[in-house]
């Protein structure tokens, strides 16, 4: 899948961001849940110590106020007598004066002389003699009262006991919960007694909490869920050794939760910023990259089209920089290289024309011998004093042809040696042309008892090429075809129009080109089966068409036959090509 | 001392045929504070009363009283009123026993204001704030145990015993007590000392009986 780098950049930073978000997120997150337990902790001990102190002042104002009442005479002279129509209302104004919830008197025996603010039932209280029950709690049907009690006595001898009481409560839950700023729940074994909390809360936290024995050592709160909610509890004795418990409660999570709710919004803002500023240089910074990579590309396919002198930008300093230097390094060097490469190819190319014309040149000299040898011998009888006048034209005429012929084939091998290509194209009708070929190669084949036929299912067409060279191709072709033929084989001529291309097929009956040697035909001087011949026929052929644009094609089965097939693109009518500006005067000088 | 001894038992002994012969019944025992352990009861008789000044401050001294359960016997109410005096922070003397009818004065003897107060049943009463030198009385018309203490000063206390009946005693705790020449009938001892500590028993008594008894202050 193709995917530009600008998104790449883009979705490694928007993961990178993300990742770098989340993991700070939770580190932050973690750094303050432990750093708040602790300071929780703290504070909850705080809230402990706030109120124990606050209880140790509410008992200490009890002991004071009993001890008040104890020493006060109009108490004392009213519990000596140990009666209650006497100790009531003394006791009811002092409960007044002293203003506690609970005013219990008892005469020295514990029997109770009076008891006001606990109501409700008669209070079973064995009070023993010998030991005043100082600092404690005490239930009163469903009501707790923190006790502070205070011997009465009269000279050496204790009369009775006085006892005040806090309310445990509701109420003071409340006020608890005020001082201490936290949760307070009072509760023994039996039930709760008063609750800053909710009555379904206050009941799963003393479910829990007895659970846990209360254990005032510990400087480390307990930590307890109720309802999925951590909890840091601080719980102990409200009086030594009595079973009701006070528990200081504050919840982690209650405290916790907005702080990271904030921390968390702080922390996505922040984070949101920061990612979009990374998109933003990422997509910057990869389109700086990546706006140079068309100008490389444009570069190397210069390069690849074989233009060396578009330079390679050397913008930036990175590793696209490297990657263009590279690439400039490359085309200097390609450009050199195919310089050598092409000087090379000359020299080789010149030395190689040379020794072919040095190879040719016995071939050459012993083709040039057949018609000067002709040429000869028609002198001599043309010039015998015996020569009649119409044999002396005939033997001119051939001379003619001899020399023609000459001239034809160093014309050829002059141009081959100089790698001339010259052209004239001339418009023909095509039917004219090869009517013209066709009754010439008939004169040669017919004598042989060779067969030419000719096929054209050809419209009226015209053509433009250069006659001559055609002509000497296809001349070529069916020359060899005649020399390997038998009496009685076939030389079939066909002229086909594939679309805007002409196509000449030349086949014969013969014996056909091995493979091995079928692709080798073309080269020059490669002369297979025959005996005379320049070597240069079909090169000179395959030369002649590609000169025009076209190409030339041969198919052959051993013992079947060979056919050579030439295509021409029909070009314009009257257009004339010189590719080398060659006139048409130049002829060959001289080639010996 | 041996001749001592000698003398009280025969006169012991002597006194005990005189009783038998007659026909006497008698109360004797001892008082003990719970704890506090007491003398094996003593071989002697305190014999009537001490109509004024039968007081004591001393720490230790009990008041006992014999009280006629079956009939109402009047004491003898001299006119000397009893005296309760307050000095030197304290009362003087602390414990009294004074019969149903008598009067007793408080005066004011410190150099500070003093409140003599009590809730006691018999009698409660309160004599508000006086300075030295005044004095207030009060009459004490229902037999009982009366409770005196001071409004201002929670160290004061003392006891009055109004007894129905004129056979009481003021004792040393230590020492033992004894009610002679009682006829036959239903009585009642009781004991109580100044910081208001008491103890009775209820006897039934026959002619010619001694009983003893063992009274515990608490």
């Amino acid at each position: 899948m193709y995917l530009p780098l600008r998104i790449k950049f883009l979705l490694v930073a928007a993961g990178v961001a993300v990742v770098a978000l989340g993991s700070s997120l939770w580190a932050v997150s973690y750094q303050l849940e432990s750093r708040m337990a602790l300071q929780i902790t703290g504070m909850l001990s705080g809230a402990e110590s706030t109120f124990i102190s606050w209880r140790n002042e509410h008992q200490k104002h009890l002991v004071a106020e009993a001890r008040i009442v104890a020493h006060d005479p109009r108490f004392f002279a009213a519990v000596a007598d140990g009666d209650e129509a006497t100790a009531e209302p003394t006791a009811r104004e002092f409960q007044a004066m002293a203003g506690s919830d609970l005013f219990l008197v008892c005469d020295r025996r514990g029997r109770r002389l009076a008891h006001l603010g606990a109501g409700g039932s008669a209070l079973t209280f064995n009070w023993p003699q010998s030991v005043p029950p100082v600092d404690q709690t005490m239930r009163w049907d469903d009501k707790l009262f923190l006790l502070q009690s205070q011997a009465v006595t009269v000279g050496p001898d204790t009369v009775g006991f006085v006892a005040l009481g806090l309310r445990v409560n509701e109420e003071l839950a409340q006020t608890m919960g005020r001082v201490a700023g936290a949760d307070v729940v009072f509760f023994d074994t039996k039930g709760i007694f008063g609750s800053t909390l909710s009555e379904s809360q206050s009941v799963e936290y003393v479910r829990q909490l007895k659970s846990t024995t209360p254990n005032a050592t510990s400087t480390v709160p307990d930590l307890i869920r109720v309802g999925g909610e951590r909890v840091l509890c601080r719980m102990g004795r409200l009086a030594t050794g009595q079973e009701a418990c006070y528990a200081v409660i504050m919840s982690l999570d209650a405290r916790l939760k907005p702080q990271i709710a904030d921390l968390r919004g702080t922390v996505l803002w922040v984070g949101g910023l920061a990612l979009l500023f990374a998109f933003a240089v990422s997509w910057s910074v990869a389109s700086r990259v990546t706006a140079r990579v068309p100008k490389l590309v444009a570069a190397v396919e210069a390069v690849a089209r074989g233009n060396y002198d578009q330079v390679v930008s050397h913008e930036g300093r990175d590793e696209l920089r490297t990657v263009a230097d590279a690439v400039d390094r490359m085309r200097h060097e390609l450009a050199a290289q195919i310089e050598a490469i092409r000087a090379a190819n000359a020299e080789k190319l010149a030395s190689e024309r040379l020794a072919v014309v040095g190879k040719m040149s016995s071939t050459i000299i012993h083709d040039f011998k057949t018609p000067m040898q002709v040429i000869r011998t028609a002198v001599e009888l043309s010039s015998g004093a015996n020569a009649l006048p119409e044999k002396r034209e005939k033997y001119a005429r051939m001379i003619m042809r001899e020399l023609d012929r000459m001239v034809g084939m160093a014309q050829d091998l002059l141009s081959f040696a100089r790698g001339e290509r010259r052209m004239t194209r001339t418009e023909l009708d095509v039917e004219e042309f090869m009517s013209t070929a066709i009754t010439a190669w008939r004169q040669i084949c017919d004598p042989k008892g060779i067969q030419v036929r000719y096929e054209s299912p050809l419209p009226p067409t015209r053509i433009a090429i250069d006659q001559d060279k055609i002509r000497r191709a296809l001349d070529n072709i069916v020359i060899n075809a005649v020399e390997v033929l038998a009496p009685g084989g076939i030389i079939s001529i066909s002229c086909r129009r594939e679309q805007s291309d002409m196509a000449i097929r030349v086949a014969d009956t013969g014996p056909g080109i091995p493979a091995e040697i079928r692709s080798l035909i073309f080269e020059p001087f490669a002369t297979f089966g025959k005996e005379t011949g320049s070597g240069l026929g079909l090169a000179m052929a395959k030369k002649a068409v590609e000169d025009h644009g076209g190409t030339i094609a041969v198919e052959s089965e051993p013992g079947t036959g060979t056919a050579f097939t030439i295509i021409l693109p029909v070009g314009p009518p009257g257009q004339s090509v010189s590719l080398n500006g060659m006139g048409e005067q130049h002829h060959a000088s001289a080639l010996v | 001392m041996q001749t001592l001894i000698t003398t009280i038992v025969l006169l012991v002994v002597a006194l005990l045929m005189d009783a038998e012969k007659l026909s006497a019944a008698e109360i004797r025992g001892n008082v003990a504070l719970r704890g506090v352990e007491t003398k094996a009861p003593a071989r002697y008789v305190v014999r009537g009363q001490n109509p004024a000044g039968s007081g004591t401050t001393a720490s230790g001294m009990v008041a006992v009283a014999v009280e006629p359960l079956d009939s109402r016997r009047t004491p003898v109410v001299t006119d000397t009123p009893y005296v309760m005096a307050q000095e030197n922070t304290s009362f003087a003397p602390n414990l009294l026993v004074v019969p149903v009818g008598a009067r007793v004065t408080f005066p004011n003897r410190d150099a500070i204001f003093h409140n003599v107060f009590s809730y006691s049943p018999p009698r409660s009463f309160d004599l508000g704030r006086y300075p030295k030198g005044e004095t207030r009385t009060v009459r004490f018309e229902e037999s009982g145990i009366v409770r005196i203490f001071c409004e201002i000063h929670a160290s004061m206390y003392a006891t009055i015993l109004v007894v129905p009946w004129d056979r009481y005693q003021l004792l040393n705790s230590q020492d033992g007590f004894s009610f002679p020449d009682l006829p036959a009938g239903q009585y009642r001892v009781v004991a109580v000392d100044a910081s208001g500590r008491r103890a009775k028993s209820d006897i039934d008594l026959k002619n010619g009986q001694i009983i003893n008894v063992s009274l515990t202050l608490e």
